[in-house]
């Protein structure tokens, strides 16, 4: 037992669960903020996958890690107009059109993949982003290493939280999106335009789900694997829900499933007694019981998952 | 006068629009609304297809024709039409009172654990080809117990049940796994799965190897088409589909409801399984659930929850499964394109469906209304 509490396990282990962590919370960032607006993108999963690929080809072919990333936050927002213009427009049911996004980005990925890389024994590979010191900070000990020796990502992830939960509790346009969320006919009323708002809860959140995808593949990877993202996206939902729909939370609650991740791999490679299936499914085992445990929905917005019908009065 | 009307269409037509299904009028519209669909996504698959310089014809021709081709490919259709069928069924059961359960391929899973676990037993051994029937039931119990899991949590935690099938998923296939590595392992196997169960579901015909799973499922969606239309249960399933309002006003538990639902759809996904051992594989091993899981749910939206719709689109989609392999095999096109069509073909379905049925422009709508008010 020990040799699990000193330093040379402990500080790697919680510095890759904040590597982990990062898609979670970009991921449940941008989730937090179209479950705001009204709408569930369960498409999410779909979409990182989509942009895991996408950002690699980008990243591959331009030779630029930045345009490569960014290739893949457009892609995941190109994947979920599909879900606004079926939810939003056509007022299909948003769990439905979310799955059905998630099985066509598997269909889609390997044909992409396959049609540009072809099938060849070595697999294509990019450089990963490097990590940055911050200055000062990183001289901390272990709270250094952990947290401030990573790469840039990371950081932004942080920082869009933070931004987040700032537009969302004290702009204007927070308000509007509140508003979307919980009454859709009173926001109406109040002349807030319900469609556009929850065309831009869909966008965002797939631009959020791209970076998510882009930093799997370009930030910590340097390749495309078949279904990386291996329900990061579902993982992300929970999270939401965990987070109380409050980006700053998120953070949090993706630290713990990020570590918990972390900590499976190590536990495997270290051979331990217990079978390899029980880590594997360790994570989602963590993420159903805290799920029950907190997950609660009293906070969710009124109108989550309702279609809203503007004729209707 | 005639606002209020309009109104009082309105909150009914959701439910309405639920419970109509294909018996109304509209049923030419929506057949013609699937074939275009179908058309559609075939039609984009093809652009991908010259892409891959794959040309369409051949590529479809192991899709949609070939299964159909001979008596033996008509059994290996029969032997995909079986889980997926199973599956549809139960996800409908979910589906048709809102719950979307999309654990098919974890109680899939289980219901295969609770048959090898019957059929490798030493009563399974003594018990012969009796073996089966407690195989089934075992399987059903197992996995309507799983299912119940995420009914449970949604009616006592308010989790949602999406989230939690498909988390329940990843761990059932992670259990299956370790089942086939430690304790069901076949002694003396060296790959890791189980040893052979104890009976097989017969074949139906030489030649083909078409089983008796085939009857069960095709008994199984006419239980399902029974239960939903002819009895009380199915129509307080329907309520509480339509509007989880109207069903309060009923009187309806809703948390029992979806704890039952949810266990009376593990049934069905869980025999889906118990099948895919005793049927298809003798035996458990990894990866056993395959893509069946998914395909059921659908299957089950593309039917839209309507028996005889279920059973065409399963029909469809275990040809698409069926033939995908082929696919693979001659043109190099992996089997994972029928995702793609398959996610396409029910977009486009949604799509043309909702421009039928907005409010106001089309008439199905007005009239299954009409007919709500009069029930």
């Amino acid at each position: 037992m020990n040799e699990f509490l000193t330093a040379a396990f402990l500080i790697p282990l919680f510095a890759a669960g904040v590597r982990m962590s990062v898609p979670l919370i970009l991921g449940s960032v941008g989730e937090v903020v179209a479950e705001k607006t009204g709408v569930m993108n369960i498409g999410l999963e779909g979409q990182m996958l989509i942009a895991a690929l996408i950002s690699f080809i980008g990243a591959y072919f331009t030779g630029s890690l930045a345009l490569g990333i960014l290739c893949g936050g457009l892609s995941g927002m190109l994947t979920a107009l599909i879900s606004a213009f079926w939810c939003v427009n056509r007022k299909q049911d948003q769990s439905v059109v979310g799955i059905m996004v998630n099985l066509f980005a598997i269909g889609f990925t390997n044909f992409l993949y396959r049609a540009i890389f072809g099938v060849r024994t070595d697999r294509a590979k990019v450089e990963i982003l490097e990590s940055i010191k911050i200055p000062v900070l990183s001289d901390i000990p272990v709270i250094g290493e952990i947290f401030f020796d990573q790469n840039i990502l990371v950081y932004i992830a942080v920082l869009m939280a933070v931004f987040t939960l700032y537009v969302l509790k004290r702009t204007r346009f927070g308000l509007q999106i509140e508003a979307t969320g919980e009454n859709p006919k009173a926001a109406r009323s109040a002349g807030v335009r319900v469609k556009p708002v929850r065309y831009f809860g869909y966008m965002f959140c797939g631009f959020m789900a791209g970076i998510a995808g882009a930093f799997l593949s370009c930030g910590i990877v340097g390749a495309y694997t078949e279904n990386m993202s291996a329900g990061r996206g579902f993982i992300c939902l929970a999270v939401t829900i965990l987070a109380r729909w409050n980006p700053v939370l998120s953070v949090l609650a993706a630290l713990l499933f990020g570590t918990v991740q972390a900590l499976q791999l190590r536990l495997q490679a270290m051979g331990s007694e217990l079978p390899y299936q029980f880590f594997v499914a360790l994570p989602y085992i963590v993420t159903l019981l805290s799920l029950m445990l907190f997950g609660w929905n009293i906070h969710a917005p009124k109108a989550l998952g309702k279609p809203y019908n503007e004729e209707q009065r | 006068m005639e606002k209020q009307t309009e109104e009082k269409q309105d909150n009914k037509s959701a439910f309405g629009e639920r419970i109509s299904r294909l018996h109304e009028e509209g049923f030419a519209k929506k057949l013609l609304i699937i074939l275009l669909s179908v058309f559609a996504a075939l039609l984009i698959g093809a652009v991908f297809l010259l892409i891959l310089g794959v040309d369409p014809f051949t590529a479809y021709f192991y899709l949609l024709i070939r299964p159909f081709r001979s008596f033996s490919s008509i059994g290996e259709l029969s032997i995909r039409l079986t889980p997926i069928l199973l599956t549809a069924v139960g996800v409908s059961f979910a589906f048709s009172a809102k719950l979307s359960n999309l654990g098919g391929e974890g109680q899939i899973c289980l219901g295969a654990i609770g048959m090898t676990l019957v059929g490798t037993s030493a009563l399974g051994e003594s018990l012969g080809a009796f073996s089966l029937p407690l195989g089934m039931a075992a399987a059903a119990l197992f996995a309507a117990l799983w299912a119940g899991i995420a009914g449970f949590v949604k009616s006592f935690f308010k989790a949602s049940e999406i989230i939690t099938t498909l988390l329940l998923n990843y761990i059932a296939l992670q259990l299956l796994s370790w089942c086939v590595y430690y304790p069901l392992r076949d002694p003396e196997g060296n790959i890791p799965q189980s040893a052979k169960i104890a009976a097989e579901l017969p074949r139906l015909f030489e030649g083909s190897r078409m089983n008796l799973g085939i009857i069960i499922a095709i008994a199984a969606m006419i239980i399902y088409a029974v239960v939903m239309y002819r009895t009380r249960f199915g129509f307080k399933i329907r309520v509480l589909g339509g509007s989880p309002e109207a069903a309060r006003y009923a009187g309806i538990k809703r948390t029992r409801y979806y704890i039952v639902i949810m266990c009376l759809s593990g049934v069905f996904t869980g025999l889906a399984g118990a099948i895919e051992v005793a049927g298809t594989q003798t035996r458990l091993l990894e990866g056993l659930a395959g893509s069946y899981g998914l395909t059921g749910v659908v299957a089950a939206l593309l039917g839209m929850l309507d028996p005889i719709g279920v059973t065409l689109s399963s029909i469809l989609l275990a040809a698409l499964e069926s033939g995908s392999e082929a696919m693979q095999v001659k043109t190099g096109v992996s089997s994972l394109f029928v995702n793609m069509l398959e996610a396409l073909i029910v977009l486009f379905i949604l799509l043309g469906m909702s421009l039928i049925s907005e409010p106001g422009k089309g008439l199905l709508r007005k009239k299954s209304a009409g007919r709500e008010a009069k029930a």
